[in-house]
C-alpha cells in the first residue's frame, strides 16, 4: 500500500509517498499562483519518480495553509500536527520542533510518538519567516541560498532593529549605504530572525533534542544563530522540506490502518 | 431582507445621522426585526429593546449618559435615562462595515492604532456624529484601563461632563463604602443636570429588576451545563444586555424568555463527542467565521463564555447602593489573576469544558498582560489552552487562515478527529 501526504505551503508545495514507513519518492515545487493545481503537480512528480500511478495510492492526507485546496486528499491535518508527525518518525528524541516556512513560523513541544503537547506560531507579520529573508536577500543583491553562508563569514553583526520586513528592508539599504559589510548585515538579520524564533520556542519550552524544518532550515548563518540563541544544537533532517509532507503521509498510513481494523 | 442589511443600508445613505434620527428609521427596524429568523425568540426581544433604547437616545429628549463596560447601569435606570455604551455600539459598528471608516477619523485626529479599537471606533464616530449626545460620561477603569482616558476625550469633544468611577484593589467593607458614596454622588449630579431628584426608593426599585435580570441569567447559565444545540457566537451577543440592561425589566424578560426557550431544547447525550470548549474575552465582529468555522465546520460546542458568567453576589434592594458596590468590585477578573483563573477552573468542570480559548484583542493591555500567568494556571488544572490574537474591531490585520491553522491544530491537539469537508 502507498500512502501520499501533500503540503502545501504560501512559497511550496511538497508531496512524499510512503510505502510501510520508507519514502519512496517525494518532489518540492514552487507553489504559485494556484495552490491546488501545485498540490497535483507535486505529487504528479512524485508518482512519476516512483514510478507509480495515482491509483496505486490507498489514502492521501493533505497539510500547509493550501490544505483545504486538495480535493484528493482524504483528511486535512495542520502542518503542527504533520512537522511533529513527520519528525518523530525521523528523530524519535525529538521533544521540539522549530519550522520556519515561507510566512509563518512555528515552535512546537512533542511527545514520544510525535502528539503535540505545545504549540506557538508567529503573530501580526511575515517577521522571522522565509518571506522576510527572501527579501532582505534581495535588498542585499544576493542569491538567498548564499545569505546563509555569507553571515557565517562575519566577524560581528550588524544590529538590525526593526522586525516588520519593510522597515528592516530600508535598513538593510541604508546600513549598505554607510558601508556596513554585506556579510554583517546578513549576520545581523539571521540573528534578528533567531531572536523571534528562540521567543516562540521559550514559549513552549525548550526541550532537546530540538529538530529544525522548513526550508529556512537549508539556510546555515540563520541555523547557527538560532543554536546561539538556544545554546542547543539544531538537528537538520536530510530534505527539511519534506517532514510537513512526511507527517501526512504516516497520518494518511495511520488513518487507514485503524479503519481497516475497525472495519474487522 | 435581513435585519443587519436594512440597517446597513439604512446607515450607509449617505443620510446616517439624518437617518438614525428619523422615527421611520425604527419603524422599518422592528418590522424588519419582526420578520427575521432568528435561532431564539429571545434574541428577537433583545434586538426590539436594543431598537427601543437606540430611538429613546436619537429621537426624542431622554436624556443619555454613556457607560463604559462594567460600569453599574441601574444608576442611569433609576434615573430613566438611555444608557448608551459606545464600546457596544462600535461592536454593531464593525458588523455592519463602518468601523473602518470611523477608525480612520479617529486616526486621522491622532488616536493611533495602538489605542483599543473600541474606543478609538468610539472617538472616530463621535467626531462623525454617529453616536446620541451624551448629558453625562460615566467610565470606570476597574477592567478597562483605556475607558477613562477615552471618556476623556469624548468628554473633550462633546461638552459631556465625565464621571470616574474610581473602584479599589482590594474588596473589603471599607472598599465597598467608599465605592458606594461615589455612586451615590454620581446619581445626584446626573438628576441635578437633568433637573429631577435623585430617588433612592427609585434605585431600589431598579435593584430589584436587577436582581431579577440576575436570577434569570443564573437559570440560563446552568440551563447552558446541560444544552448542547446552542452557539457560542449566539450567546455572546447577550454581553448587549449584560453591558446596557441590567437595571432595566425589559433585559430582565429578555433573559427569562431565554431561559424558557434554552430549557427547551436538547440536551447533550452521554455519548457527545464535540469538543467542548471555553471562550474568554470576546471575538471579532466584522466576520463571523472565527466561531462559526469552529461550531460549524468544525463541530466544536462553545459550551460558556466568561462574559456570560455571572459574577456578582445577590442585590439588596434594601441596600441598593452597597449592593451595587458590592457587584463592582466582585469581578473576577480585576483582583488576580490566579483569583480569575480559579473561577474559570470552577467553570470549565460545571461545563465539562475540554480546552479553552482566549480572544486577545490587540488593544486590550489588561487581557495580554495576563495570558501567560492564565495559561500557566489552567494548564495546570490539565485544561489546554489557545491564545488567539486579534481586534475586534478593525478589521485591517485581519488574517483569518492563520487563526484557522491556530483552531486546527488547537483542535487536534484536543483529540478532535473532525475533518474539514
Amino acid at each position: 500500500m502507498v500512502y501520499a501526504g501533500i503540503d502545501v505551503g504560501s512559497l511550496s508545495a511538497e508531496a512524499v509517498l510512503l510505502r510501510n514507513g520508507t519514502i519512496l519518492a517525494y518532489s518540492i515545487l514552487p507553489t504559485g499562483a494556484n495552490s491546488r493545481g501545485a498540490a497535483e503537480r507535486a505529487l504528479d512528480e512524485a508518482l512519476e519518480k516512483a514510478g507509480i500511478r495515482q491509483d496505486d495510492i490507498a489514502a492521501t492526507v493533505a497539510t500547509g495553509y493550501g490544505r483545504i485546496n486538495v480535493p484528493f486528499a482524504a483528511r486535512q491535518v495542520t502542518e503542527i500536527s504533520c512537522h511533529a508527525r513527520g519528525v518523530t518518525h525521523l528523530f524519535p528524541d525529538a521533544r521540539t520542533v522549530i519550522d520556519i516556512g515561507g510566512q509563518d513560523s512555528k515552535a512546537i513541544r512533542v511527545a514520544p510518538g510525535g502528539k503535540v503537547l505545545d504549540f506557538a506560531m508567529n503573530d501580526k507579520c511575515a517577521a522571522g519567516t522565509g518571506r522576510f529573508l527572501e527579501v532582505m536577500a534581495r535588498a542585499l543583491e544576493v542569491e538567498l541560498a548564499e545569505l546563509g553562508n555569507l553571515a557565517l563569514e562575519a566577524r560581528k553583526a550588524a544590529a538590525i532593529s526593526s522586525m516588520c520586513t519593510v522597515f528592516a528592508e530600508s535598513e538593510v539599504v541604508s546600513l549598505i549605504a554607510q558601508g556596513v559589510p554585506r556579510d554583517e548585515i546578513a549576520r545581523g538579520l539571521c540573528n534578528a530572525v533567531a531572536e523571534r524564533i528562540a521567543n516562540l520556542v521559550h514559549r513552549v519550552g525548550l526541550e532537546p533534542q530540538v529538530v529544525m524544518t522548513g526550508g529556512v532550515a537549508k539556510n546555515a548563518g540563520v541555523v547557527r544563530a538560532i543554536e546561539e540563541k538556544l545554546g542547543e544544537r539544531l538537528v537538520i533532517p536530510p530534505e527539511p522540506q519534506i517532514t510537513g509532507a512526511l507527517g501526512a503521509a504516516l497520518l494518511a498510513e495511520e488513518t487507514a490502518t485503524t479503519n481497516s481494523n475497525s472495519n474487522i | 431582507m435581513h435585519l443587519r442589511e436594512v440597517l446597513a443600508a439604512r446607515v450607509k445613505q449617505g443620510l446616517k445621522i439624518r437617518a438614525l434620527k428619523s422615527p421611520w428609521t425604527y419603524r422599518l427596524l422592528r418590522t424588519a426585526t419582526r420578520r427575521t429568523q432568528f435561532a431564539l425568540d429571545a434574541t428577537r426581544q433583545m434586538a426590539l429593546y436594543a431598537l427601543e433604547q437606540t430611538e429613546r437616545a436619537f429621537v426624542g429628549s431622554t436624556p443619555v449618559v454613556w457607560t463604559s463596560a462594567f460600569f453599574p447601569t441601574e444608576i442611569v435606570h433609576a434615573l430613566g435615562f438611555v444608557v448608551f455604551s459606545p464600546e457596544v455600539a462600535s461592536a454593531l459598528l464593525a458588523s455592519l462595515g463602518l468601523a473602518e471608516e470611523c477608525l480612520n477619523v479617529a486616526e486621522r485626529a491622532w488616536y493611533g492604532r495602538d489605542l483599543c479599537s473600541f474606543h478609538r471606533c468610539a472617538i472616530g464616530a463621535t467626531l462623525k456624529g454617529y453616536f446620541p449626545t451624551p448629558v453625562a460620561l460615566l467610565a470606570s477603569g476597574h477592567l478597562c484601563d483605556g475607558a477613562p482616558k477615552a471618556f476623556e476625550a469624548i468628554s473633550r469633544l462633546t461638552g459631556a461632563k465625565t464621571f470616574f468611577l474610581d473602584v479599589p484593589r482590594q474588596d473589603s467593607p471599607e472598599a465597598g463604602a467608599y465605592v458606594a458614596a461615589q455612586l451615590d454622588e454620581i446619581g445626584r449630579t446626573l438628576a441635578a443636570l437633568a433637573g429631577t431628584e435623585w430617588d433612592l426608593a427609585r434605585l431600589a426599585e431598579t435593584i430589584k429588576s436587577s436582581e431579577a435580570f440576575r436570577q434569570a441569567a443564573l437559570h440560563v447559565n446552568r440551563t447552558r451545563m446541560a444544552v448542547c444545540d446552542i452557539r457560542g457566537s449566539d450567546m455572546l451577543s447577550y454581553v448587549y444586555l449584560m453591558f446596557v440592561g441590567q437595571g432595566h425589566a425589559e433585559a430582565a424578560r429578555v433573559y427569562a424568555t431565554l431561559g424558557q426557550e434554552l430549557a427547551a431544547r436538547r440536551r447533550v447525550s452521554e455519548d457527545e463527542r464535540r469538543p467542548r470548549l471555553l471562550w474568554l474575552h470576546l471575538k471579532p465582529y466584522y466576520d463571523p467565521f472565527l466561531m462559526d468555522y469552529l461550531e460549524e465546520e468544525r463541530g466544536a460546542a462553545i459550551v460558556f463564555e466568561e462574559m456570560n458568567h455571572v459574577y456578582w453576589p445577590p442585590l439588596d434592594a434594601a441596600e441598593p447602593l452597597r449592593s451595587l458596590a458590592r457587584k463592582v468590585l466582585a469581578h473576577h477578573a480585576y483582583h488576580t489573576t490566579s483569583a480569575r483563573a480559579a473561577v474559570l477552573a470552577e467553570l470549565a468542570r460545571a461545563y465539562r469544558v475540554d480546552g479553552v480559548v482566549q480572544f486577545v484583542h490587540w488593544g486590550c493591555r489588561a487581557t495580554g498582560g495576563t495570558v501567560n500567568l492564565l495559561m500557566k494556571l489552567l494548564r495546570r488544572e490539565g485544561l489546554p489552552f489557545l491564545t488567539l490574537d486579534g481586534d475586534c474591531i478593525d478589521r485591517r490585520d485581519y488574517a483569518p487562515e492563520q487563526l484557522r491553522t491556530r483552531l486546527d491544530a488547537f483542535l487536534e491537539l484536543v483529540g478532535n478527529q473532525t475533518e474539514v469537508v
